[in-house]
């Protein structure tokens, strides 16, 4: 996004909040009539539409691998993708796969997670070490859930382990492990 | 100018114009119907009513200021869309009727965008920038639905998501854009 406002003066931060509706209604004719003015912000606006649709096309098309809030959830769920949940509970290991079906996994991680600056998503496999780290993860549903979403996809690629995923937090400036949760990743199942 | 060029020439002359016109306002008027109409279809429908109108008008020399055809455009596609838009729900409750897979997934992003570049770019993000994102272009949630959810004011929700989207494009484009 280009920081800077056009030779007219109008800001991309403007342009974005047109295009989402988070402008007042006289608000946003100006910033219309501006863009049928202004070759600069309708590429601009074009460059912004256009990341838009990727990034929805990206999540409908099952290819993150991100924390997700409910609201994500559920309008992944609205759109027809098959979402298989677990919800492993800490210090325990629980059995899991990827049917056919599938094209997202989503972990429901329990726990209370409040009162920490920021927390860290790790998972870890015995074999092959860190898989991935998220560092400072937004908490949601007042900090006692965390919510991760894989494509079905990426997950099948992986053989049958052991999966460790490892919440860790700051307080008082020390970092300390939260919770651990533990998956044993069956693979791809067939029917 | 243009416009005042299309208005001025026989029919036959004009077209070299009309062509420059079309290529210059198409991607507006489609923005505009993206935005207002939210469907591909209905937004490519716009872009050709609106050229077929203004290019009449222009023939006709109903324009009263050609000079300011930015502006006659963007009249001509809000009367359009409006009637556009009374289709629009109609296709969507058909399709909301006949909801599958398919039809959910048949607006795919225009194709100069790479997708591997950006689901790379999407996983690179901050997690906290990648769920702003989710929540805007994915979930359409507004800044106050997500200041809510994120417990940020929502005006930092709205300085957050323009940075966030500006290091996404910068992740995609590689800067060059």
């Amino acid at each position: 996004m280009i920081a800077e406002p056009c030779a007219e003066g109008q800001s991309s931060a403007e342009l974005l909040d047109y295009w989402l509706g988070d402008l007042q209604q006289h608000s946003a004719e100006v910033v219309e009539a501006h863009v049928f003015a202004c070759a600069e912000c309708a590429a601009r606006l074009a460059d912004i539409s256009e990341l838009a649709t990727g990034i929805a096309d990206a999540v409908r098309g099952s290819r993150i691998h991100s924390v997700i809030t409910h609201a994500v959830l559920n309008t992944l769920s609205r759109d027809g993708l098959h979402i298989r949940t677990y919800t492993p509970e800490a210090g325990r290991v629980m059995p899991c796969a990827v049917w056919p079906e599938d094209d997202l996994i989503v972990t429901q991680l329990k726990g209370d997670f409040t009162g920490y600056d920021e927390l860290t998503l790790v998972l870890e496999a015995d074999a092959f070490g860190e898989l991935n780290r998220e560092p400072d993860i937004p908490l949601i549903s007042g900090g006692h859930e965390i919510l991760t979403a894989v494509s079905a996809a990426q997950l099948r690629q992986l053989p049958s382990m052991r999966i460790r995923i490892i919440v860790s937090g700051k307080r008082g400036g020390r970092e300390e492990v939260v919770a651990e949760y533990g998956l044993e990743h069956a693979g791809a199942v067939g029917r | 100018m243009l416009a005042v060029a299309i208005a001025s020439a026989p029919p036959a002359a004009a077209h070299e114009h009309e062509a420059e016109l079309f290529r210059r306002f198409a991607p507006r008027i489609r923005l505009y119907g993206l935005k207002h109409l939210r469907d591909a279809a209905a937004a490519q429908d716009l872009v050709q009513q609106v050229f077929l109108v203004t290019i009449q008008r222009l023939r006709a020399g109903e324009v009263r200021n050609a000079e300011a055809i930015g502006s006659f455009i963007l009249g001509t596609s809000r009367m359009i869309a409006g009637d556009l838009r009374r289709t629009t729900q109609r296709r969507e409750q058909l399709s909301e009727t006949f909801a599958d897979r398919a039809g959910v997934a048949s607006h795919p992003a225009e194709e100069r965008l790479d997708k591997n570049r950006l689901d790379r770019c999407l996983h690179s993000l901050p997690s906290r920038d990648r769920m702003l994102l989710l929540l805007t272009f994915y979930a359409e949630k507004n800044a106050a639905d997500i200041a809510s959810t994120l417990q940020m004011a929502p005006g930092a929700v709205r300085v957050a998501r323009h940075r966030a989207l500006g290091r996404l494009r910068e992740c995609v484009t590689g800067g060059s854009r």
